[in-house]
């Protein structure tokens, strides 16, 4: 499986949705790393994301520090409620860049 | 007592959470701390996925147990894994921002009480999870 990856203009917008738990986590990294490849600024955008867990926020952590190394721009767009809460207890809300 | 057992693989994760979703009762607990429940079986369930079990096993069982008495929620969870060495469990600094660990963080965080019970006849690992009612 594989989530829709949108190419606007100089961005690249990964659209991960429903519930990001261990069973969906090979498909979020592969989709995130594979627009890391390809473009200079990425959106994770998490709207319709129902519920994240420790291993989705593992794929995000990951994303961020592999956009650092390849000194590009990484950003969470709209991220959920679901996803606000769990950034929020791990105290990761002011570790990634939130775009609305 | 609800009780259900899950094929210990990480496709079956989701089917965990629904059963436990589906014992909650929306007047016992708001919508936020459901989410936040659901959030600590699913982490508990994926340890044990994850370490006890090695990454799933689909011969191998979960068993879910929920209890709800006026004051507490118990949540139990049962597997036939790796035993788990309780002391070996700690969540991380969340200074320290890396992939994983976060886990047993969210678990600790969300629930009153998270405690491994001695090992039974018929299960390895025996996880409490309880959360007080208000």
């Amino acid at each position: 499986m594989e989530y829709k990856a949108e190419l606007q203009g100089d961005k690249i917008i990964v659209y991960l949705d429903g519930e990001i738990d261990l069973d969906k986590t090979d498909a979020a990294r592969k989709s995130i790393m594979d627009s890391l490849e390809k473009s200079n600024k990425i959106f994770v955008n998490l709207n319709a994301v129902k519920y994240i867990d420790s291993s989705g926020v593992s794929v995000l952590i990951e994303a961020q520090q592999k956009a650092n190394e390849m000194e590009k721009e990484f950003y969470l767009q709209s991220p959920s409620d679901a996803v606000m809460s769990v950034l929020k207890m791990a105290k990761l809300d002011v570790f990634f860049k939130i775009s609305n | 007592m609800e009780s259900n057992e899950f094929i210990a693989t990480k496709d079956q994760l989701k089917n965990i959470r629904a059963f436990v979703k589906s014992h909650l009762n929306e007047k016992d607990f708001s919508k936020d701390e459901t989410e936040n429940i659901i959030l600590a079986v699913g982490e508990a369930s994926m340890n044990i996925v994850q370490h006890a079990y090695k990454g799933g096993n689909e011969d191998k069982k979960i068993k879910v147990e929920i209890e709800i008495n006026e004051k507490k929620l118990f949540v139990h969870l049962f597997d036939q894994g790796k035993p788990v060495v309780p002391e070996n469990i700690k969540p991380r600094d969340l200074k320290n921002i890396k992939p994983g660990g976060l886990g047993s963080f969210f678990i600790g965080e969300i629930m009153d009480e998270v405690k491994f019970m001695s090992k039974g006849k018929d299960w390895i690992n025996h996880l409490v999870l309880t959360k007080n009612l208000k």
